[in-house]
């Protein structure tokens, strides 16, 4: 028998050496909690047991370890060759070191693909569904002069030309999985315009997914703003729309979080030459569309004690943000790269833990605090 | 003096089958031992007993009473604990067996078949690879999400299978999910993972069945 050989050949090792060390780890199984015994092989042996209590490395604790502060990346020569566009505010706001690693070192996730239409393919139709509503209405008037049934008529209508356009690069598979989805697009279609029925300022669509080039201190970034609207006042607003979970808090915080509005706001009116009226984000979602906004009132809402404040919000953060980008351009150009992430939340949606190590940054932080304390 | 001592004896009589129901800590685990302990001592190879636990904990400790034993006996200790000195005297007449037959069992004690069901259905698959479909020795695992995660997009990629006979049902969940592909991952993920809760009410209700007719 083979566990009969096995015995007899350990045997013959044993019997034909002076000293033997044999070594086994003493931590039990984890499962059953029953610390483990040497080999039945060696049961038959004298040993003079010795346990070691080794936890960490031997080498780490014979060494001196020096840190070593490292937050600056070498800068740019020049500012027009910086890569990354509008994304470089965004992430140089949340955490320079992000718009270090992303831009710079040209860090990049790679996605995994996964059936059906993700959360980005899911976006892109609903845009795409609703320029082609406002390429046909144009103005507010034209909506609100629609009976139910036209409104039905209009958006099966957009439904049926989005599946059989081009501008939708989806392969064939997608396309297939998107006809299942159209009962859910005209709810949520005929939910949005509703919303946009009632706002209180008559308005015209006078600009659709325009493509420009912007820049700021120096760095040249491409913008396609999903859409402008003119009020019958002659007040300019800037819209964008979102399928995901968003909030106007993101745009008052300081550093900003959510930097695309400001920046289109920011853009808009130096091409201009004349300040736009507010900000907002199209939330198109089932039971829950509306708009988040940040504006002068009376656009979005009925003017009221509450949108006078929200308006003077407006007026205070609109005012700052030329030199809040421009601050952010100049920081990102210098090479600035320190880790300081803007909250927890910035790192729970990036994926570059591993190169920022900020959970050991975070540790040491509060190991200083607690030297600190008890000093 | 243990009151059901003369129960807990009868129990150990190879010839007949029993089914021991006791509270935790009764002894249980002791009097499955002694009754490996006499069977071993009338078998021509330890393989031909098979004990089946639920979980390693058990079986681990199963393995360890009956091998210390065997240790006490081999080493001629008794006891006063009249149960105790059973069980030692039940491992003498096991060693006695051992060196008949040439076992070596103290040295070799993974020749007793002393399994979980897990593992001993793995060995069952094992053993028939071309019946099982499976090369390797198969394991079981405490990370399920990978393999959740590969059934769902199995599923999910019957919608696009013009044949199946599932794809109209499928369309109508995905709706009422608002055809979120993520939460119907999370959702059948987490469904597979208690699928002990709820299979059961389908093969009663005979869907499975029916479909395996199809």
């Amino acid at each position: 028998m083979l566990a009969i050989q096995t015995y007899t050949v350990m045997q013959n090792l044993l019997d034909s050496v002076g000293d033997t060390v044999i070594s086994y780890a003493k931590q039990g199984d984890k499962d059953t909690g029953i610390a483990s015994q040497a080999s039945p092989l060696f049961q038959q042996q004298a040993f003079d047991l010795e346990t070691l209590e080794q936890t960490k490395p031997l080498i780490e604790s014979s060494c001196v370890v020096e840190s070593f502060e490292d937050t600056q990346g070498p800068s740019w020569p020049d500012a027009s060759k910086a890569r990354g566009g509008s994304k470089i505010f965004e992430n140089q706001s949340n955490c320079p070191f992000k718009a270090f690693v992303t831009h710079q070192l040209q860090f990049q996730k790679e996605e995994d693909a996964e059936f059906g239409l993700d959360h980005l393919d899911r976006g892109n139709v609903v845009h795409l569904l609703l320029d082609f509503v406002w390429a046909k209405l144009k103005k507010q008037s034209t909506l609100k002069q629609k009976s139910e049934q036209e409104i039905e008529v209009l958006i099966n209508q957009v439904i049926d030309e989005l599946l059989s356009n081009k501008e939708l690069d989806f392969q064939a598979d997608k396309i297939a999985l998107l006809s299942y989805e159209k009962p859910r697009l005209v709810a949520l279609l005929k939910e949005w315009l509703t919303i946009e029925a009632r706002r209180p300022e008559p308005f015209s669509v006078i600009e659709r997914e325009e493509q420009r080039m912007g820049e700021i201190a120096g760095i040249r970034f491409k913008y396609i703003i999903d859409r402008v609207d003119n009020t019958d006042d002659g007040r300019t607003v800037v819209i964008d729309y979102k399928t995901g979970n968003v909030k106007s808090s993101d745009w008052i915080s300081d550093p900003i979080k959510s930097t695309q509005m400001p920046l289109y706001s920011v853009a808009l009116s130096t091409l201009r030459q004349q300040p736009v009226s507010g900000i907002a984000y199209g939330s198109v979602r089932k039971g829950e569309s509306k708009f988040i906004e940040l504006s002068e009132q009376g656009i979005f809402r009925k003017a009221s004690t509450r949108t006078a404040k929200e308006e003077a919000l407006w007026n205070e953060k609109s005012a700052q943000w030329p030199q809040v980008f421009d601050k952010l351009a100049t920081d990102f150009l210098a090479g600035n790269a320190e880790v300081k992430p803007l909250d927890d939340q910035t790192c729970n949606y990036c994926d570059l833990n591993s190169v920022c190590r900020v959970s050991q940054l975070k540790e040491q932080q509060v190991t200083q605090l607690e030297v600190a304390s008890n000093d | 003096m243990i009151s059901d001592l003369a129960a807990r004896q009868t129990s150990l009589d190879p010839q007949r089958s029993f089914i021991v129901q006791a509270p935790a800590g009764s002894g249980k685990t002791g009097l499955l031992v002694y009754r490996l302990l006499t069977l071993l001592a009338t078998v021509e190879q330890p393989q031909q007993i098979l004990a089946i636990t639920f979980t390693r904990k058990a079986t681990a400790e199963m393995r360890e009473r009956l091998l210390h034993l065997m240790q006490q006996a081999q080493d001629g200790q008794s006891s006063d604990d009249a149960f105790e000195q059973q069980g030692i005297e039940l491992a003498k007449k096991v060693l006695e067996r051992d060196r008949e037959k040439n076992w070596n069992l103290l040295k070799t004690p993974h020749q007793l078949q002393l399994l979980t069901i897990d593992s001993f259905c793995g060995r069952l698959t094992a053993s028939m690879p071309w019946l099982s479909r499976l090369g390797d020795r198969s394991r079981t695992t405490d990370k399920a999400d990978s393999h959740y995660a590969s059934a769902v997009e199995a599923l999910l990629s019957e919608l696009l299978n013009d044949d199946s006979p599932i794809a109209n049902e499928l369309q109508t969940v995905l709706l009422e999910l608002d055809f979120n592909y993520n939460k119907a991952r999370d959702l059948f993920s987490s469904m597979l993972a208690k699928r002990d809760q709820w299979l059961r009410h389908l093969l009663r209700n005979n869907l499975l069945k029916q479909r395996h007719l199809n």
